[in-house]
């Protein structure tokens, strides 16, 4: 793989890496909180690689629920990753079959606006990038929750509840360059979110969530449409 | 709470559980052309997923609707994306932004 490649997606890899402190300081708090072996905290990362996931499972667990519920739980909230799978899958068709596995296992939230980001600078041999960049990422994420995990025994209370809003903040942080003016991705934006708000009213919230982006993703493609 | 033991299964059971759910997609759909509707559709994806996210996360409190000023979310969202736009920035996104929600508050309790 190119040296260039592998930089740029070590970079990559790095800074969202290093934002992810604040979440996995709130992880180390809910593993501490849960009674789980700091060790298995950081093996957590490393296997299931799901931020969100991971931090509904640890409260679960704490909760005593029971294994059926927590994998209905986390499957749920990492549904999103069969949407994410789809965006990346042309990419993966480019690169060598047996490397399939290591793609699937690699691909996260942030790798898709990473991916896009990349592919709007022209760069060339995005399936490699795609890689790499989850790669890191799986070891960033794994790194920092290591971090996370001895930090939360220092926090005071008092900055807990701002620590968890890292999370929201970040996700703003990728979606800011995606929306330059109003068009396709701004109303991508709007009525996925406002759809994911209002159908609470009728369905779990991460259904709600998955119905929101379907629909949102389709209104954003159909103004595209119209205006090509 | 589980012994150690049971958790480190319960580890190793939920994150087979949720590999499938990755590989099963982009195996199927890495072998799929997808007409440009299709194509539309997915490059939207990320923006739509991510946005479905953010929205809960701001407005959503134990699944249901609620928000109040004193939460500072909504100031927390515009500092994050007031920063987003100035440095270009995640890390700074990623501190900021919460700094900004701890300082409102810890001010508005003085």
């Amino acid at each position: 793989m190119e040296r260039g490649i592998v930089l740029r997606a070590a970079k990559d890899a790095t800074v969202l890496s290093l934002s992810l402190i604040p979440i996995a300081t709130t992880y180390g708090l809910l593993v501490r909180e849960a009674g789980i072996h700091p060790l298995l905290g950081v093996l957590f990362s490393l296997l299931l690689f799901a931020g969100s996931a991971q931090l509904v499972a640890v409260s679960l667990m704490a909760a005593g629920a029971g294994f059926v519920e927590l994998a209905l739980a986390t499957v749920l909230i990492d549904m999103r990753f069969v949407l994410m799978a789809g965006y990346v899958a042309p990419y993966v068709n480019m690169a060598r079959r047996r490397l399939l596995p290591l793609y699937a296992y690699s691909v996260s939230t942030f790798t898709p606006p990473l991916l896009s980001a990349y592919i709007r600078e022209g760069r060339p041999t995005p399936d490699r990038y795609l890689l790499a960049l989850g790669l890191a990422i799986v070891l960033g994420w794994t790194a920092v929750s290591a971090v996370g995990l001895v930090v939360a025994t220092q926090i005071p209370p008092s900055l807990e509840t701002a620590a968890r809003f890292a999370f929201p903040a970040l996700l703003i942080g990728l979606i800011f360059p995606m929306v330059r003016r109003v068009g396709p991705g701004l109303t991508a934006v709007m009525v996925a979110g406002l759809l994911s708000l209002s159908l609470v009213a009728v369905m779990p919230a991460q259904w709600a969530m998955l119905v929101g982006a379907v629909v949102g993703a389709a209104a954003g493609a159909a103004w595209e449409w119209k205006a090509s | 709470m589980e012994s150690q033991l049971t958790v480190l299964v319960i580890i190793v059971a939920l994150s087979a559980v949720n590999y499938l759910l990755r590989l099963l997609p982009l195996t199927l759909l890495s072998h799929w052309k997808a007409p440009r509707a299709a194509e539309a559709w997915f490059r939207q994806i990320p923006l739509a997923v991510l946005s479905a996210i953010v929205f809960q996360q701001l407005f959503l409190k134990g699944g249901s609707f609620s928000w109040r000023w004193e939460d500072y979310t909504l100031l927390g969202a515009a500092a994050a994306a007031a920063i987003m736009a100035l440095t270009r920035n995640l890390f700074l996104v990623a501190f900021g932004a919460p700094a900004v929600v701890f300082l409102v508050g810890w001010l508005a309790r003085l």
